[in-house]
């Protein structure tokens, strides 16, 4: 993904002088500087590696190790976020609180005028102004700052378990190269208004993985909405691209060049800084807490990092402990504070006396097995989704279970090659085809052996029906190889990618498949020209206009060519040209302009051609309803062509032709006239009158239905009106 | 009359009095086959051929826009496996 605030040159403007100038002396100012020298000095800096490596060399441990981490999550970081992960290595962050009790904000403030940080944005926070800001590093000191330094844990080791699991690189980048292939054989993802993938895309992504809809289980492991949590963290890697605002694609990166630890640090990286995706279902009220992910999830990691030498299992609670140890007096999921308060009088002593202190002893030990309590109830809870989820998914932990529950864990070889990177070790030899085509079109892989290209291959050929740890089971079908074709153009590739043992029938049922692929296509945006007749097509086409004869009139065009278009142009994207009449009896006629080609036909399908004009009647209409057409589509495609609206009564008219009448009824009823409407009014709101009642024709006449007329008579000479018989 | 049938609606089409000049369609949704008799097959499908606005030549035909989608899951469901093109 572009991060259009990598360097420090466009922001420096913002920050006032006196920052300016603090920054600029670890890049050799001395004294008092302008701004703009300032921003000189500190901009040309940036561009000598030299001279960043002797900035570098500078800097104590702390920002150092702040540098490393900031580079581990692509340059930006909540300060926060920094400070917790610097205590989980080892490190201790200035706890020294400003003049407000903030203790992050001289910390980001120390950064920042140490030059290696600036804020994103230019906030004042309450009071403070470096309050937990976000700060992001310049890209040329991030490609310089070196592997974070840990200060190494040794834990007690946990027996090994009798129930283990993990995930070979191979299947971690199958998943990721499947979920890009799915995205691609979806055509993209359709993006919402707020740049979010639309939920129904998602829905499909979904389901074409075989994946859970909220969850998916890997080995059993529960791992929460990993389509939505992936399809992020492949967005920011950049193997998912934004096409416009509407359309999430697959970028030109190839996903499947990648080595598996560099396909998969590259996820790890962007998994870390995820904030719309959590590790378990959040109640509605905490939604704040998810910022409070990055800071955990780096957390992890660095301890990770610091248990790097040991390939021994660990048990869940032990290493819980451990990250307890170094972060549970300061962060919690709640935020950068520990979930139950610190004892007012272990605080700073600020205005208090020793005396004071001695008369009002604190238990330290107390409130921390009480912070531990808590701490197992929420964070181990969260370590435990994290530890099953994108942690097993992504093979960075080996896990043991133990009652159907993660009780232990270790890390794989692969953690060890994502988290503390060496030079590449000379390319294992690779076996050309790690893969045996069987004659029912079943592909077995053997995983040990396959390269990340050779996965994708089959992702884009073939369908994946079954992986577990060694082997991985696909099927060629007419389905994948339609696809194959599609982006690949031909099949012959695909046959020399596979090698020479293709069993002969699966070559011969490939190529029929390929030949009845290409026997339909479907194109959504053609281009077409239409001529009055056959010899002014054929002029057309002499003169160089490129494209197709298609029937006698018509040329589909190759491409769009804006010199060779004709005057009129009716694009199908826009409403239909006005160009139509109809009367109440039905008549419809061309009464202007250039109907489109869809005009004509729709006509002849609902209405009888008669000389140049159409008819509508109760046999046209009913038949093309038998025929299965609907009366709304054509009534709404004929009112977008008509010049004015539809007369009422012949929508009424064509929805009974339809099948559909008004609800009509004709009958005997005598009518009972008032002379003052106001009775006619307290008669309609009588309980006694109103059911005889019928209906009202007009404010002075009433219906009565002959069977109720005995009764109202009765009732109206009970009521002292005298009604006069007529007889019209 | 009832409902004419499709090669009427590709006559009345080829015979539109009213178009004196060349008209450029553009966006039009169109399907187009190898051999004339499976345009023959696909209309005589009642779901596929309703999405069929109208017939240009043997192979090619007009596909009512919005139904482009419906068509391709209809011709899949046929057992055919067609090509679809955005451009």
């Amino acid at each position: 993904m572009e991060q259009p605030h990598l360097r420090f040159d466009p922001y420096l403007q913002q920050i006032n002088s006196n920052d300016l100038q603090r920054m600029a002396r670890i890049w050799g100012a001395r004294g008092a500087l302008r701004k703009d020298a300032a921003m000189i000095m500190i901009s040309e800096g940036l561009t000598d590696s030299g001279l960043i490596d002797q900035v570098i060399a500078q800097l104590d441990p702390v920002e150092r190790a702040a540098l490393s981490l900031m580079r581990r999550t692509g340059g930006i970081i909540r300060s926060s976020h920094l400070a917790i992960a610097l205590r989980a290595a080892g490190y201790e962050p200035p706890t020294e609180p400003d003049m407000y009790g903030n203790s992050l904000a001289p910390f980001a403030q120390r950064l920042c005028e140490r030059g290696i940080a600036v804020p994103l944005e230019q906030r004042y926070g309450y009071f403070s102004p470096y309050n937990d800001l976000i700060i992001f590093s310049d890209q040329r000191l991030l490609a310089r700052a070196p592997a974070l330094s840990v200060t190494q844990i040794s834990l007690p080791a946990a027996p090994e378990p009798n129930e283990r699991r993990f995930r070979r690189p191979a299947q971690v980048a199958l998943d990721l190269i499947g979920v890009v292939e799915a995205i691609r054989a979806l055509g993209g993802l359709q993006l919402t208004k707020s740049s979010a993938v639309r939920v129904t895309d998602l829905r499909k992504l979904t389901k074409s993985l075989g994946w859970g809809e909220a969850e998916a289980h890997f080995d059993g492991l529960l791992f929460m909405r990993p389509a939505q949590a992936l399809v992020e963290t492949l967005t920011n890697t950049g193997h998912l691209v934004a096409i416009g605002t509407e359309r999430l694609s697959v970028g030109a990166a190839d996903i499947a060049a990648l080595p598996y630890p560099t396909l998969v640090a590259q996820v790890l990286g962007q998994f870390i800084g995820l904030q719309s995706w959590y590790e378990y279902d959040l109640p509605y009220w905490s939604e704040t807490f998810a910022n409070t992910g990055t800071g955990m999830r780096l957390a992890i990691l660095a301890l990770f990092e610091c248990l790097l030498d040991t390939t021994s299992f660990l048990s869940l609670e032990t290493f819980s402990r451990a990250l307890f140890d170094r972060i549970g007096q300061h962060y919690s999921l709640n935020g950068p504070h520990p979930r139950i308060a610190r004892p007012w009088n272990m605080q700073r002593p600020r205005g208090r006396t020793k005396a004071d202190l001695k008369t009002t002893p604190f238990d330290e030990q107390a409130w921390l097995e009480r912070l531990w309590t808590e701490w197992r109830l929420y964070e181990e809870r969260w370590m435990t989704y994290a530890l099953a989820g994108w942690l097993y998914f992504l093979g960075i932990v080996e896990v043991g279970i133990e009652d159907g529950q993660l009780s232990a864990l270790r890390l794989t070889d692969l953690a060890r090659a994502v988290l503390r990177p060496q030079p590449p070790a000379e390319a294992a030899e690779l076996v050309s085809q790690p893969w045996i085509i069987q004659p029912n079109y079943e592909v077995v892989v053997y995983l040990e052996q396959a390269a990340p290209a050779q996965l994708a291959l089959l992702e884009r050929a073939a369908e994946r029906v079954q992986a577990d740890i060694h082997v991985a089971r696909y099927r060629l079908t007419r389905e994948s190889i339609a696809r194959w074709i599609d982006r690949s153009g031909s099949l012959d590739g695909l046959f020399v990618a596979l090698g020479s043992n293709i069993p002969q029938n699966v070559i011969a049922t490939m190529r029929e498949w390929a030949t009845q692929h290409e026997r339909i296509t479907l194109r959504r945006r053609a281009s077409i020209i239409s001529y009055p007749h056959l010899a002014a097509r054929d002029l057309a086409l002499s003169n160089g206009v490129s494209g197709r004869p298609i029937g006698d009139r018509y040329i589909l065009l190759d491409t769009l060519n804006p010199s060779e278009h004709p005057t009129t142009v009716i694009n199908y994207l826009d409403a239909p040209p006005i160009t139509l009449k109809i009367d109440e009896h039905g008549q419809v006629e061309l009464v202007r302009g250039q109907p489109d080609l869809l005009t004509e036909p729709l006509l002849d399908r609902w209405a009888e051609r008669i000389d140049d004009h159409w008819k509508l009647t109760a046999a046209s209409v009913g038949e093309a309803s038998r025929r299965g057409h609907r009366i709304e589509d054509f009534l709404r495609e004929l009112d977008q062509r008509l010049t004015r609206i539809i007369p009422p009564v012949m929508t009424i008219v064509l929805r009974a032709w339809a099948g559909a009448p008004a609800q009509a009824e004709v009958g005997r009823v005598s009518i009972l006239r008032l002379a003052d409407a106001h009775v006619a009014t307290a008669l309609l709101a009588s309980k006694r009158f109103s059911p005889l009642i019928r209906g009202q024709a007009g404010e002075h006449t009433l219906l009565i239905e002959q069977a109720n007329l005995g009764k109202m008579r009765e009732l109206l000479a009970w009521a002292g009106i005298s009604a006069t018989e007529i007889d019209e | 009359m009832a409902r004419q049938p499709k090669v009427s609606a590709t006559k009345a089409a080829q015979s539109n009095a009213l178009e004196a000049t060349p008209v450029l369609h553009t966006n039009l949704p169109v399907i187009e086959v190898a051999e004339s008799w499976l345009l023959d097959a696909v209309l005589s499908d009642p779901a596929a051929g309703r999405t069929i606005a109208i017939r240009l030549s043997e192979r090619v035909a007009v596909v009512t826009p919005g139904q482009l989608d419906a068509l391709f899951t209809r011709l899949r469901k046929l057992g055919h496996v067609p090509r679809m093109l955005e451009e």
